[in-house]
């Protein structure tokens, strides 16, 4: 079998499970509906009349866009490892060759047809909520190097959290309490300047940070806290690096297990 | 098997995953905290602090480390009845449980026990330091009473989580992704971020059918400081243990049809 023939094989039996059988998607979007109005309700209480509702609910669909891209990367990557574990595929899949990555190729359309429909129902919920959001183009190069950027981010993030998993047999609480502290602490969610120094030097630290500021700044929102083209060639360079050591890391806990065995996983 | 003994093993099986990954129970104690976090940093990027105690009368930070902890002491109780069918089946357990003569209402009515007792210990780390901090002394009171609700909330939705978990798995079998909906809609309905005294009335109706809401609207009103008529705090109360035990029944029976469809259909390994 070849690569595009197991790529197609894993969308096509996605597509069938996800989108066909078990209306996973519909059922999904709903969901991220319902947790979306519980947590943005709330937040709407602190919203000043001074302030336009469409610049508020734009920036509240970056920070939604951001943390369901974190959720995609744990939930559909991360995560399908330990779902893998939890059937005993795993061992098979390890077993017939075929690189894991090419796993996660075939799933990749499946998560990008998942974010296109949750971005839909957010701007729908923020509508209904607030106003609907106002999306202009401001700096397209910085949005192109900031959306490339996250991607590579995400991608190299799955694999570090994927590998810990599959070497470990790690928690669901870790993997939920990381998908939540990323966003928040490094700038996902809110703007890095309306952020308190430290947490600013944290999020600096990380790859994590520059192409949320980069979108931003794409979008006319906010500049970011360093020059906007010392963002970009950080925001590529880190990511680029950060997604080698992620492939690097995530082989080597591949090889760590083919030693020990697969782990056990427990019900949480 | 009695009930007195499906609690030991349920303390003992709690007790030893805690032990043994303490990363669940240091989520336990920081989840309140990430869950203010979040809400905070959304909530002053769409406007201010000073906005929210206008309208609410209370300062963000208390108020939402009291519904995060609310939030998580009733979704570390309830999800426990929720969610054990569906990690029975994945993990091969189910057919020995379905299998086994204990009485499977006792069986759910003693899983949330344990992690109850842990609540404690999620609330002496989030809502004790924050209450104290903002209150002094009457934030000690203030907690104390919010720790005794928070419980008296996740007890009480136990029988209506029976009675969904039943219906759930009968109708559409061990379905995690129906249960993500059911989820989220009964924390909204709960009103413990959003208070239920400003839903739309529609929102309001349904909230009043969940026991706990009752309990959650005494508890904010206990931290806001509105006034707590006798009448008024024992009809809240009265509504909550009403409703709880109106859906005993119902979750006892909704249980057996799951179990009675197992027996039927057999369980898939």
């Amino acid at each position: 079998m070849s690569a595009i023939d197991t790529i197609k094989a894993v969308l096509s039996a996605y597509i069938k499970a996800e989108l066909l059988r078990s209306k996973g998607f519909i059922i999904g979007a709903f969901s991220l509906m319902l947790w979306l109005v519980m947590f943005l309700a709330p937040a709407v209480l602190f919203r000043s009349p001074h302030i336009s509702p469409e610049v508020i609910s734009t920036y509240a669909l970056v920070a939604i866009g951001i943390f369901v891209s974190y959720s995609a990367a744990t939930w559909d990557w991360a995560w399908e490892l330990r779902w893998l574990m939890y059937q005993g595929i795993l061992e098979h899949v390890i077993l017939s060759g075929e690189s894991v990555f090419l796993l996660f190729a075939g799933i990749l359309p499946v998560s990008l047809i998942w974010l296109t429909i949750t971005m839909l129902g957010s701007y729908a919920v923020l509508t209904g909520i607030i106003a609907p959001p106002r999306i202009i183009v401001a700096e397209p190069a910085a949005l192109l190097a900031g959306i490339a950027s996250l991607a590579i981010v995400l991608v190299a993030y799955a694999l570090l959290l994927g590998g810990v998993t599959i070497s470990t047999g790690t928690s669901g609480p870790v993997m939920e309490l990381i998908g939540w502290i990323l966003p928040i602490a490094t700038g996902g969610l809110v703007p890095l300047a309306a952020l308190p120094k430290v947490v600013q030097y944290v999020a600096l630290a990380t790859p994590f940070s520059y192409p949320a500021e980069l979108i931003r700044y794409g979008l006319g929102l906010t500049n970011p806290v360093l020059k906007p083209a010392l963002t970009t060639y950080i925001a590529l360079s880190y990511s680029i690096g950060f997604l080698v050591f992620a492939v690097f890391f995530f082989n080597l806990q591949l090889k760590k297990i083919l030693k020990e065995g697969v782990k056990t996983v427990a019900m949480y | 098997m009695g009930l007195l003994t499906m609690l030991r093993a349920e303390f003992t099986f709690v007790y030893a995953d805690i032990i043994r990954r303490k990363s669940l129970l240091a989520m336990l104690m920081i989840y309140p905290y990430i869950l203010t976090l979040f809400i905070l940093l959304i909530g002053t990027a769409m406007g201010s602090p000073a906005v929210f105690i206008e309208k609410v009368g209370v300062d963000p930070v208390p108020f939402f480390i009291v519904s995060s902890f609310v939030l998580i002491s009733v979704l570390g109780v309830v999800d426990d009845v929720l969610w054990r069918p569906i990690f029975d089946e994945w993990m091969g357990t189910l057919p020995y449980v379905i299998s086994s003569p204990t009485s499977r209402v006792i069986h759910y009515l003693a899983i949330p026990l344990p992690r109850l007792s842990l609540v404690i210990l999620s609330g002496s780390v989030s809502i004790f330091p924050v209450l104290i901090y903002y209150y002094g002394v009457t934030g000690l009171f203030k907690a104390l009473g919010v720790l005794g609700l928070a419980i008296l909330s996740s007890l009480l939705l136990t029988t209506l989580a029976m009675v969904i978990a039943g219906l759930v798995f009968t109708l559409a079998g061990e379905s995690w992704r129906i249960l993500n909906i059911v989820r989220p809609l009964l924390l909204i309905l709960l009103g413990a971020f959003y208070p239920r005294y400003m839903m739309p009335l529609t929102a309001q109706v349904m909230s009043w059918l969940v026991p706990s809401s009752h309990t959650v609207e005494l508890l904010q009103r206990l931290l806001i400081g509105l006034s707590m008529e006798a009448t008024y705090v024992l009809m809240l109360l009265g509504a909550a243990t009403a409703l709880a035990v109106v859906y005993t029944p119902l979750g006892n029976r909704a249980i057996r049809y799951w179990e009675k469809k197992k027996l039927t259909e057999g369980v898939s390994t």
